[in-house]
């Protein structure tokens, strides 16, 4: 990791000397030392505080969607591979300007889950990361200005864990039986929204469910209001969602949001060939129309 | 009343919490649940899980419900009909917020830091307005719980005011020793527990307060009133915009504190029938100060997080003599972007000592 530490301040220095950039976001130490967390940087002399490990949980673009770092104007941003995706999904929708960010890649060997690494969890195992690193194209970001290589061996794959098993074990149930396993999975929302802000891709100024007239959305806690925002959340990610999994992560009740937006994807990539956050020359999913759609009702 | 001292086995105090079940109590306890623990119905001792520090979330909830509902109407022709939950108490079992009677509730194994919480949101909900909706549930919920024996790091209750070994706002607090259980009982509720069949006053050996083993002496790591200090004279400073750049906005921190208490009162339903609800809010939504025009006093989320610490450090000490926090830490363990608060409130400490000299 040294090495990796060091490219990262070095190039980091650089940016900032430069006046390439006005801040640099990465991370830094956290509150125990399996804990890692964002940084923000102005002062060249700062940067070394950055450094990257295996518990660089957060996808730190979500912090562009922030007022108070657009104006920093030019960023830089430290990003992992799933990461990356994010900002290229905002440049996708013109919510970046590509010339406002330069892309700081690192490459990933995948992240040990939060939940484990607070109960003492620090090897990089198929047991102890997430899901998505399991199933990982991007171990090196598909984009970047500056590439960080990994001193770090890759973690062994073979088999014994399935990533996202429980897919198939919901699209084998009835309708009803599956009704009844999200229903008792939302019952435990308590509507903190940190589904939503820990989104890099939520950047709506006014979320739907703050709309009010009418009120779409049911404000409450319980059955409805929990299903109807859970809901809406899923849909307005469909084609969008780039698999960065910090909905989950952020959730303190649980909710398998990443079965979700999984789901998603592959229904998405199924039907319209199409795989978020790849290509920032691309046309969102949803955002164009083709007369060869296989639904009649568009022709 | 004066307090009483008992001892406890371990097998014993399996036996009472399985009586008051039996009792059609409802026993509230850490259980877990997905790998992680949360405050639940037991039916069963073996349900609860003892084992861990403290539930990821609080047992607020029963206290001040997700969504509570105030009133019900529905309107047929030139007839109106209001249904107030508070006049239906004592129908037929159930809570409050289901329009029912609120039944005894007891949490088993709760920890001092939660059982502080109670008390010290009562003051906000009898200030002016008396809120009978948290009235009628503070006072059907018994509090049973069990001394700490090692905090972790995020932990700060020794700091604001309480300790692991606090009492207050319990009305049963258990030290594990001797047998099991050592049980101190501080309230007439705590004694009604004990007393509520001859079986479970059996289950209690009544000892002299010179036999209930004495609290450490825990010490606090930083003064929290030089937090306060430092957030008396220093609204403007640029701490908070820099320290909550990372502050994502999301309500984690205040949801997950047992003794934040902001709600929002909304009215869903149709011109026939509906109901005015009460649901959680935070401070840490940019829309909770937006107003009509369009101004939002609080515009970034350094403004916002200041205001949580103003409100639990500074003004809620202020107006009833009580911090509104009790150090329990959920709010850092349960951040996304592990924004600390008791890094937080020891830096703000140090601050303020350091420009005292």
């Amino acid at each position: 990791m040294e090495k990796m530490n060091d490219k990262l301040q070095k190039t980091a220095k650089e940016l900032l000397e430069n006046k390439e950039v006005n801040l640099i976001i990465g991370f830094t130490k956290g509150s125990n030392p399996l804990r890692m967390r964002s940084v923000f940087i102005t002062d060249p002399d700062d940067v070394s505080k950055l450094s990257f490990n295996a518990h660089c949980v957060q996808d730190l673009a979500v912090f562009l969607k922030k007022p108070e770092v657009k104006k920093f104007g030019k960023v830089g941003l430290i990003v992992k591979g799933c990461d990356e995706k994010a900002v290229n999904t905002l440049i996708q929708e013109y919510q970046l300007s590509r010339d406002n960010i330069k892309i700081i890649g690192v490459e990933c060997r995948g992240v040990v889950k939060q939940n484990l690494a607070d109960k003492g969890e620090d090897s990089v195992k198929q047991s102890t990361v997430y899901d998505k690193c399991l199933v990982c194209e991007v171990h090196t970001p598909l984009l970047y200005d500056y590439l960080v290589e990994s001193d770090e061996p890759a973690f062994e794959i073979n088999g014994d864990i399935k990533p996202y098993a429980k897919i198939e074990e919901l699209d084998a149930m009835s309708v009803e039986d599956r009704n009844m396993f999200w229903q008792k999975e939302f019952e435990k929302c308590i509507k903190c929204y940190a589904c939503r802000q820990a989104c890099p891709l939520c950047y709506c100024t006014r979320c739907i469910v703050e709309k009010n007239t009418p009120q779409w959305i049911e404000t409450n806690i319980e059955e409805t209001g929990n299903a109807q925002w859970n809901m809406i959340r899923a849909y307005h990610l469909s084609g969008r969602c780039i698999g960065c999994g910090e909905c989950e992560r952020a959730c303190p009740v649980n909710i398998p949001l990443m079965l979700v937006n999984e789901k998603m994807a592959r229904d998405v990539f199924e039907k319209f060939g199409y795989k978020s956050g790849v290509d920032i020359n691309a046309k969102p999913v949803f955002g164009t129309f083709d007369a060869n759609d296989f639904n009649e009702f568009i022709k | 009343m004066e307090e009483k001292y008992y001892e406890i086995s371990s097998d014993n105090i399996e036996k009472f919490v399985n009586n008051l079940i039996a009792q059609d109590d409802e026993v509230i306890a850490p259980k877990d649940k997905d790998g992680d623990t949360f405050y639940d119905k037991i039916t069963d001792f073996k349900d609860a899980d003892l084992n861990i520090l403290l539930p990821k979330l609080s047992f607020k909830e029963y206290l001040l419900p997700k969504t509570e509902t105030l009133f019900e109407y529905s309107i047929s022709g030139s007839n109106i009909n209001i249904l107030d939950p508070i006049e239906n108490i004592g129908a037929d079992g159930g809570s409050v917020n289901s329009g029912k009677k609120t039944g005894k509730r007891i949490i088993f194994g709760s920890r001092p830091c939660d059982a502080g919480a109670g008390p010290i949101m009562e003051k906000v909900f009898n200030w002016d307005y008396k809120d009978e909706f948290f009235n009628e549930k503070f006072k059907n919920l018994y509090i049973i719980s069990i001394a700490c024996v090692q905090p972790d790091n995020y932990c700060f209750c020794t700091e604001a005011q309480l300790s692991p070994e606090s009492s207050y706002g319990s009305d049963i607090l258990l030290k594990k020793g001797g047998s099991g259980y050592f049980a101190k009982v501080i309230t007439e509720k705590g004694l009604e527990l004990i007393n509520s069949s001859s079986e479970n006053a059996g289950l209690f050996k009544e000892i002299s307060k010179d036999a209930f083993p004495a609290d450490k002496d825990w010490k606090a790591a930083f003064d929290i009133k030089k937090t306060q200090g430092f957030l008396d004279k220093n609204f403007t400073s640029s701490y908070f915009q820099e320290k909550f750049l990372s502050c994502i906005g999301c309500g984690i921190c205040t949801y997950t504190c047992p003794t934040c208490h902001c709600f929002d009162i909304q009215d869903e339903g149709t011109n026939e029938k509906g109901k005015r609800i009460r649901n959680w809010d935070s401070c840490q939504f940019g829309i909770f100060t937006l107003h009509t025009s369009g101004h939002n006093p609080r515009v970034t989320q350094g403004d916002r997080y200041r205001q949580r610490l103003m409100h639990k450090f500074k003004i809620y000490n202020e107006k009833f003599n009580k911090y509104l926090c009790v150090g329990c830490g959920r709010c850092s363990r349960n951040c996304p972007e592990d924004i600390d608060l008791r890094e937080i409130t020891s830096e703000l400490s140090l601050m303020e000592s350091s420009a005292g000299d």
